[in-house]
Formats: C-alpha cells, structure tokens, sequence
C-alpha cells in the first residue's frame, strides 16, 4: 500500500471558475476520496428577505448567480405569483421562456469553454466564447444587460420584444447554430478530448438516482429527469424533449449539454412562432400569504425556490435549493478512484456553480 | 399558469425515518431539505419526487430537539444536514459525514435562528397559513404549546390523513423497529 | 513607459462574487475583446502576476485567502476590485457575513463600477491601474517607499478601519 497524503485543491485554482475547497486523499497518483470544504462565498442573502419588501427582492434573488441570473429571477416571481395567485399575461410566461432559453445557451457555451480550459486546450475555450458574444449581444439588445438582465418581475416582465425582432433573432440563431454544431464536433469526435473524457468519472444510474443528482448529470447517467416536462410557465404550450444519454461519464455529460444547445434554439423558433400578442404585466398588490415549492430547469439542472410569506410585504422565509448543491454527493463518489490529473475535468463536469450553492 | 399540486404532511420526529424510508422504498428522489423559522417552531421540510411528482414530508421542532438523521437512507442529506446546523443551530444525530459545525463559517454564530420576540408576529390573525393546495393536518404532542401553534389550530382546513391516525395509534412503533432491524441485517449482509 | 506595463500578467479571484463580474473578466480575454494581444495573461501563480483583479464583496472565510494571494504577490503590484460588489458590497452589504468590499481587507488601487461591470470598462480600469504600477516600479529603482493605505484589520469584529494614508517602506 502506498503512502497516502492530502493535496489541498482550489479555493484560487486557475481552472476554477469559483471558489470550492477540496482536500484530495491521494495514494500515489490516484484519489482515495475527496473531502469538501464550503463557505466561501456565503453571503447569507436569504437574511435580506427582512430587509427588501417581496417586489425589490428580485434584483437581489437575480445576484445569486451571475450565469443562471434570469432562471433565479422567474423561478422566484413564479413562486411569489403561485402563492398569491396572480394570473401572468402568456405573452409574458412567452418572453420568460425566450430569456430562459437564451440563457440556458449562454450558459452551456460557457460550461464547454471552461471544460476545454481544464483539459489544456484553449483555442476551444476562446472559439466557445466567441460564439458566446453572439448570444450575450441578442441578450443585451432585448434586455438591456449582458450577464444580469433585470427583465423579470413579480407579474410579468419590464420589457417587450416585437415580433419582428423575434424573428429576426430566430434567423440569426441559424448561423449561430451550424457554428455550435462545428464547435461541438470537436469535443465529441477528437480523439484527444475523447481520451480525456470517455470513461472519466463515471456515475451510475442508481448512484445518479439514489444520491440526488440534478441536470445533465442526472440525465448523462440515463435518467429521464427535466422539470420543463411538468410545464411551468409557457413550457406546457411548448414541445419538448429531455436530452438523455447512457454511459455516466463526462463525455455523456458533455452530449447532453451540447445536445441541449440544438434543444434550445428549438423551443426559441417555437416561441417566436407561437408567442400571442397580449399584455407583458399585470399590477400587483398586496402581500404572499401562504407558501410554495416553485420548481424550474436551470442549466445545472433542477432549482427549487420555497417561499413563504404571512401577507405582509416582506416574506418569512425564501430558500434556494440549487443543482450544485444536489451534485456534490455524486462529485464525491465520481471523485473515488480517479487520476489526480483528472480531478479538474470530474469537477468541471458537473458544471459547478459554487455561487448558486451557497447564496 | 400552471400549478404544481403540492402536498405537504406533518410527521413526528420520532417517525421521520420511518416516513423517509417508505418514500426510499417506492423509488423517491430527494429534492432537498430545508428549515424555516416561524415564531419558536422550526419547520424541517424534506421534499421529495416520485415519478415526477412533488411531496413533502415536514416535521415541527423547537429548535433544541434532536433529530434523526437521514443520511443512512439518502446520503445526499448530509450536505443539506450540516448547512442547518450550522445555520439554524438545530442538531442531527448520525450524519454520515459530520463537519461539526466547520461546514460554512459565519461572522455570527448561527446567524439565520433569530430571537422569536425580534422576529415580526407572524402568524397572528392574518388570515390562513397554507396555499390552497396544501392539506396540513394538526401537529401533535411534539410541539410545544406555543402560540403559532394554536393559530394552526384554529386555521387548520382539510382533511385528516391516515398518517396522524398512526401516530395517535401509536401502532406504527414496532414498525419502525422492524425497519431498523431489517436496515441492520441488510447491512450486515 | 517602462518594460512592466508592456505586457503585465494577471491573477483573478473570486471573493463571494455572484460571479457575474467573473465571467466578465474572462470574456475580456476572450477573442471579441481580447486583451491577450496587449500580451496580458491570465495565470494561476500570484508570484507570476502584477494585476491582482479581484471581485465580490469578501466574506468572511475569504478574508484571508484574498490577504494570502495579496501577500505572495511580489512587488510591483497593483489591485483593481470589479464590481460594485467589490467597491462597498453592492447589493449584499447588509448581510451578517460580508465585509463589505475588498479596502477593508487589502489596499487597492482602481475601483471599477457596474453590476456585472462590462469587459470595456474592466479594460479601461486595467490600463488605469497600468499606469499606477509603472510609478510603483520607478518609486522602487529608484529607492524609494511605496505609498499605499495601511488597512488594519480586526480580526475579531470583522470589519476593518483603514488609516490615513501612510507610507510603507519597503
């Protein structure tokens, strides 16, 4: 038996986007188990809730994350408008699908140019967010932000996008597309990425199930899980498929991303086709009374917003529960037995959003 | 727009691992676990999904309680486990990985458990608890007498689940025993 | 202009941001603003680097991380804080665990505004901080201290109190 030693890993660590502490077992080469250590970016901002009434603490529930900031924000109206029973205007659950979706693709090209960046190869980190830009300037003409867009409110949306513009958006989403799918090409038919990537960090479908993970790494490990299918929002008028491959692996994990790109631009064509022409909002007053479990599909997969609220305008209690925090059980059990030199890929393939994870 | 069904049960500390371990047994995924504060009542909610659909189990503490921990059963709560008592001070017996507290280190030490006098009167007279979708049934012995829990009282709408007519019954004790026993010999298998 | 502004490297790092100036920092090096053909790069060693970009407004935990990676840093060195998280805790500043900026643990040198600050105004508060660290690297050929705030920090309250203005010698 080797000699085993600890190896700290991150919280400043260049491929990492964000802090996250791991102290790394190692015995020789190889990773005997991995110990997380958390709480560098608790802001505690769920104590704010006593400090913003329920209609300005939007702004503050879009800074959870910088990445998934629109999701955070419709995912908390939606629960604010469940529990008081608004009815939202579908022009406006339309335009949140749009910005949903947009993000969503934001978020992927991102994910697959850090991912690039952990294994060495930068030019696809570079070429991944070049074809980023193009979606962060559609995001910025129609919403007025690049990372954090302020569009969503309690009862609609703040602003409008003709239908003309969408669909000259939906047109310029077409080269946007055959660039994705020459991007994506590479990481799944090189033979270098494919020897980094098949066969790294395997999860189980019964280990995916049983530890409770979210997402693309629930649904790499052949799992059919997307809550769009239980239709909130526009999704219930929207045809849509959940992206599910077999295998566990961080190449499996990075086919459903890449596939969830195409995915995405689908369901915006289905918008722009199908979006009606009614009011983008409606006046809200009053206060929550009552609580809700409002779930949406984040890029990482599943996040949960509880809010509860006794009538008056501030709310008793608002908790995210969000997919990173569900994937770092199955990131331990992936972490066993690997390489050392494969610990920033594994880390990296669950698409880690450390900000989400600890508010 | 669309509105999930939600459903929510009160469960006693005492046959939270018994509840927990049913829903494992029909195949639930665990969503996740979180504490709410209202007045001098910690509410523990672990939510859970079975075939897509969304249940919750909650247990009512006052805080200095003990509770059972459910990471025998789905290891993935531990994370969740150590975050609420570090943040609420709340204690859990048996977490599989146990960080004592070191898991996020606060400024103020337990800072979400706030002083229920300092907190604004809540519950008192403004109109029912629970969103339409809701069947909470009346909390038994183990929580303390409090005035939120008289307000549930007399708020109290719905019908009364089988599962409060177990837990008066007491009937379900040796039950969970023999679950225990049988987790043990699979183990030990 | 001296050698050290031609091509200054950089060390980024996340002190409880929402990531949302971080991402931005990142896609400055990326190919539609490209600061790489200025020949800045982004490394992971703090003795390698001159810049010190740094973002969020530091918590707790962090506090001596963000001193930690300041203190390797050798000198010349010039700290830029993104965001106005970093500037005076933005949005979070009434929470318990945040410090509320990043002058309450380490001095800096440019302040760059936004939520989430864009890519052309990180640029322009680089090249700020470019000309900030060419007087710091004549200051030392020529022997003389460095001017920089001092910021003494209490380690058991939490806050810092920053002292006027004095002069570390080196």
């Amino acid at each position: 038996m080797g000699k085993r030693i600890v190896v700290p890993f991150g919280p400043q660590h260049p491929v990492l986007p964000e802090p996250i502490h791991l102290d790394l077992v190692l015995e020789d080469e190889r990773v005997i188990e991995a110990i997380p250590s958390i709480g560098y970016i608790h802001r505690g901002l769920e104590s704010l809730v006593t400090k913003r009434d329920y209609k300005n603490y939007v702004f503050v529930a879009e800074r959870i994350c910088g990445i998934c900031s629109f999701i955070h924000s419709s995912g908390y109206c939606q629960g604010i408008e469940a529990v008081m029973e608004i009815d939202v205007p579908l022009r406006a659950q339309y335009l949140r699908v749009f910005w949903s979706e947009l993000s969503r693709m934001h978020s992927h090209l991102l994910w697959l140019g850090c991912y690039a960046d952990s294994f060495g190869f930068e030019n696809l980190f570079m070429n991944a967010w070049r074809i980023r830009e193009s979606v962060l300037d559609i995001m910025e003409e129609t919403s007025g932000g690049r990372v954090i867009q302020g569009s969503c409110k309690v009862g609609g949306v703040r602003r409008d996008v003709s239908n003309t513009r969408l669909r000259e958006i939906v047109r310029s989403l077409e080269t946007i597309e055959t660039q994705i799918t020459e991007l994506t090409e590479v990481f799944l038919n090189d033979s270098t990425v494919m020897h980094r990537t098949k066969g790294v960090g395997v999860l189980s479908e019964s280990d995916a199930w049983k530890l409770g993970a979210a997402g693309p790494t629930l649904r790499g490990s052949g799992i059919k899980s997307d809550i769009r299918t239980t239709g909130y929002g526009a999704y219930e008028f929207l045809k849509m498929k959940p992206v599910v491959h077999h295998g566990g692996d961080c190449y499996a994990r990075c086919m459903v991303r890449a596939d969830e790109l195409h995915s995405s631009i689908d369901l915006i064509r289905q918008v722009s086709d199908q979006i009606p022409d009614t009011e983008i909002e409606v006046k809200v007053t009053g206060g929550p009374n009552g609580e809700y479990f409002s779930r949406v599909e984040q890029p990482r997969g599943e996040a949960v917003h509880y809010v509860k609220g006794d009538g008056s305008k501030n709310l008793v209690r608002h908790r995210v529960r969000t997919p990173t925090c569900a994937n770092i059980p199955p990131l331990l059990t992936m972490l066993a037995g690997c390489d050392l030199s494969d610990v920033p890929v594994i880390v990296l393939s669950i698409d880690p959003c450390i900000s989400c994870t600890e508010r | 727009m669309m509105k999930e069904t939600q459903q929510t049960r009160v469960v006693l500390a005492a046959d939270l691992l018994y509840e927990v371990k049913r829903l494992s047994d029909r195949g639930a995924r665990m969503i996740q676990l979180g504490c709410t504060q209202d007045g001098e009542v910690f509410e523990l909610n672990y939510s859970f999904d079975i075939d897509g659909g969304f249940e919750n189990i909650r247990v009512c503490t006052n805080g200095n309680e003990v509770i059972p921990s459910v990471s025998n059963i789905y290891l993935c709560s531990f994370i969740y486990e150590n975050e609420i008592h570090d943040l609420y001070g709340i204690t859990f017996e048996g977490i599989a990985v146990d960080y004592k507290g070191t898991l996020i280190k606060t400024a103020k030490l337990h800072p979400f458990r706030m002083d229920p006098t300092e907190m604004k009167k809540t519950v008192k007279g403004k109109g029912k608890l629970q969103a339409k979708t809701l069947k909470e049934e009346v909390p038994s012995e183990s929580v303390p007498e409090q005035t939120a829990d008289q307000e549930i009282q007399t708020d109290a709408t719905g019908e009364v689940f089988k599962a409060v007519e177990s837990i008066e019954g007491r009937g379900n004790i040796e039950t969970v025993e023999k679950e225990e026993d049988r987790e043990d010999k699979k183990e030990a298998e | 202009m001296s050698y050290i502004t031609k091509s200054p490297w950089i060390i980024h790092y996340d002190a409880s941001s929402c990531n949302g100036c971080d991402i931005e920092v990142l896609a400055s090096l990326t190919p539609l603003y490209d600061v790489e053909r200025f020949g800045i790069i982004n490394t992971g060693n703090p003795k390698h680097a001159d810049i010190f970009l740094i973002t969020g407004s530091v918590n707790e935990q962090n506090k001596e991380i963000v001193q930690n990676i300041y203190a390797q840093m050798p000198e010349p060195k010039v700290v830029v804080a993104i965001g106005i998280c970093a500037s005076s805790g933005g949005v979070f500043r009434e929470c318990y665990n945040v410090m509320g900026g990043v002058d309450k643990v380490i001095p800096v040198d440019v302040y760059v505004l936004g939520c989430a600050a864009r890519p052309e105004s990180i640029i322009d508060g680089v090249v700020k901080g470019l000309a900030v660290l060419e007087e710091r690297q004549t200051a030392l050929k020529e022997g003389r201290s460095i001017e920089r705030k001092v910021v003494e920090v209490n380690r058991s309250a939490g806050k810092a109190e920053s002292a006027n203005e004095s002069e570390v010698s080196l």
